[in-house]
């Protein structure tokens, strides 16, 4: 009875929420690969059949080859430069250490500024007249290393990714935090009592038991790295002169709206939800050990 | 998970690397604040570690009103308020029915809505730009908002169907017993147990909001802009007209209120990160 009358409210319940999410998430995923297969051109109505073309000249294009190489690049090299500090930062916030809370709030604080804040204090960081990177390189006559970090297309990539490292850093770290404390403090304490160094005892007992956790959290980078936009957009307007920092998620916003050429736009962006999609499976799957249990 | 009785050198080890971190993030703020007080003419001549001959705040003021960041605040708040707000209590309506009533097609349901947790609108923007179009919102804060509650609604239903889900049914159960109507059941006994999640989750898509780009850059012109992207065209015209001394305090100016937010709500945002990636 009670069920029963409980069950009238699912309709008006759900609506809402599936319409809007219906309407303006599934619908245009669905239309997105729907138009990778024409040959629309934003400006017109018509949307020609196209078949496999898109597909075609995205895998001749050299634009496409150097966007996706610089995607991996700053999805694997972000990853190293993200998850190596945060894990040792998670670890030494699990420390009993003095002023915690400082120390902790300094760390994950930047989490709550917008990438646009973040990209704009690093492109003045890195800018090569008032910039204290370059202004210290100069002051100690290595004026030949006091590059401009952002403009040359040796170094752009490298630097959007290490401002993105610090910008992410804390909330990776949270995220570890969040997984460290659900470690029993017993067995690390067991294994210290019988003679384990401090490394012993995270590389033995803490790492493995954080493990299901932290390939969560590399499937959880992968998702998000893959589709960086703002990042590059902001420091190196247009992805730079020469491509330089390009990735895919520019290129595509340019094909759509720079050069009108949406049904090609719409091809990259199901090109690169495929490649999202298939690296997380394959994450998923090489970073499968068997589940220690606590 | 705390560990004790630690050697001396790892725990210097541990102060040393936790000081130079903390230290680096600090001194660019502090080299961004001292920069903010000069003034542009000031800042080109000296050294851009020197200290302010005449500190003035004139930059936050041609900041906050000639560059309008007043006004592209105030469209921010609306933007991330209203987005955040509608989102979760919609979602919460979804995840209530999708955890504690039994129905057909119920976990094909939550599983579907789950399918945009994993596709972004940065994906699928063209054609959704273009059926925003066709309706007559191809620009201004409605269809950013609009926007701004779908893309929350995949994370919002799946983290408070968990919470809804845990629960005790009893309170519930009498309720319903002693006559109260299912709706009353709901917004009296249930939304007041959810409350806990409902801010951690509000707190969560607020910040993110807060700080979006990419659908701002879509949909809104230079005029309405929202905080990020107004200070995205003010670095542009920064870089023209070399005022510096100004994009330095608008950088500041949009810094400083979430940082303070944060230092005062942490563990309720934290939490509600947390509660979405790991414990979800």
């Amino acid at each position: 009875m009670i069920k029963r009358a409980r069950r009238r409210l699912v309709l008006p319940f759900l609506l809402p929420t599936l319409c809007i999410y219906s309407l303006l998430i599934f619908v245009p995923l669905a239309l997105t690969l729907a138009y990778s297969f024409t040959n629309w051109q934003g400006h017109t109505l018509a949307r020609p059949f196209f078949g496999l073309g898109n597909y075609r000249l995205l895998l001749m294009d050299p634009q496409v080859r150097t966007a996706f190489a610089h995607t991996v690049v700053f999805a694997a090299a972000g990853g190293f430069v993200v998850f190596g500090p945060a894990l040792f930062f998670s670890w030494a916030l699990s420390c009993s250490i003095r002023f915690k809370s400082v120390f902790r709030y300094l760390l994950i604080a930047p989490l709550v500024l917008s990438v646009v804040v973040v990209g704009l204090l690093w492109k003045l960081l890195y800018n090569p007249v008032f910039g204290p990177f370059d202004v210290a390189l100069r002051a100690i006559g290595l004026d030949a290393w006091a590059l401009p970090w952002l403009g040359d297309s040796r170094t752009a990539l490298a630097a959007v990714i290490l401002a993105t490292a610090w910008h992410q850093l804390g909330m990776w770290v949270l995220l570890l935090s969040a997984g460290l404390e659900r470690i029993p403090n017993e067995l690390g304490e067991a294994a210290r009592m019988d003679g384990a160094s401090e490394w012993q005892v995270y590389r033995h007992v803490t790492l493995p038991l954080l493990w299901g956790v932290l390939r969560l959290l590399f499937v959880l980078w992968i998702i998000l790295s893959l589709q960086v936009f703002a990042q590059v957009w902001v420091m190196v307007p247009h992805g730079g002169a020469a491509g330089a920092a390009e990735v895919m998620a520019t290129l595509i916003y340019k094909r759509a709206f720079a050069s009108h050429q949406w049904g090609l736009a719409c091809a990259l962006a199901t090109a690169l939800m495929l490649v999202i999609l298939v690296t997380s499976l394959v994450m998923e799957r090489l970073t499968r050990r068997d589940t220690v249990e606590y | 998970m705390s560990t004790q009785r630690q050697p001396t050198f790892s725990r210097g080890l541990v102060y040393l690397a936790l000081a130079l971190a903390g230290l680096s993030t600090l001194s660019a703020f502090v080299w961004v604040f001292l920069i903010s007080l000069k003034t542009t003419t000031e800042f080109l001549t000296t050294s851009p570690f020197s200290v302010p001959q005449a500190p003035s705040f004139d930059n936050y003021r041609s900041a906050w009103a000639t560059a309008r960041m007043g006004y592209y605040f105030g469209n921010s708040l609306l933007a991330a308020t209203v987005g955040a707000g509608v989102s979760v209590l919609i979602s919460a309506f979804a995840a209530y029915v999708l955890a504690r009533v039994v129905f057909p097609l119920r976990e094909t349901i939550a599983r579907y809505l789950l399918v945009g947790y994993m596709v972004p609108l940065m994906l699928t923007f063209v054609p959704l730009f273009f059926m925003m179009s066709k309706m007559g919102l191809a620009s201004g804060l409605l269809p950013l908002v609009l926007l701004y509650v779908a893309s929350g609604i995949p994370f919002n239903t799946f983290v408070l169907r968990g919470f809804f889900a845990s629960l005790p049914g009893e309170m519930e159960e009498s309720a319903a017993i002693d006559g109260a109507s299912p709706l009353r059941t709901f917004w009296q006994i249930m939304m007041p147990l959810a409350w806990p999640g409902l801010v951690s989750a509000f707190l969560l898509n607020f910040v993110s909001l807060w700080n979006e780009f990419f659908l701002a850059l879509l949909f809104l012109q230079k005029e309405s802009a929202t905080l990020p992207l107004g200070l995205f065209y003010m670095a542009q015209r920064a870089e023209y007209s070399a005022q510096w001394t100004e994009l330095f305090a608008g950088i500041l100016l949009a810094s400083v209120p979430p940082l303070v937010i944060f230092a005062l709500l942490q563990d309720h945002i934290t939490r509600g990160i947390t509660q979405g990636a790991v414990k979800g």
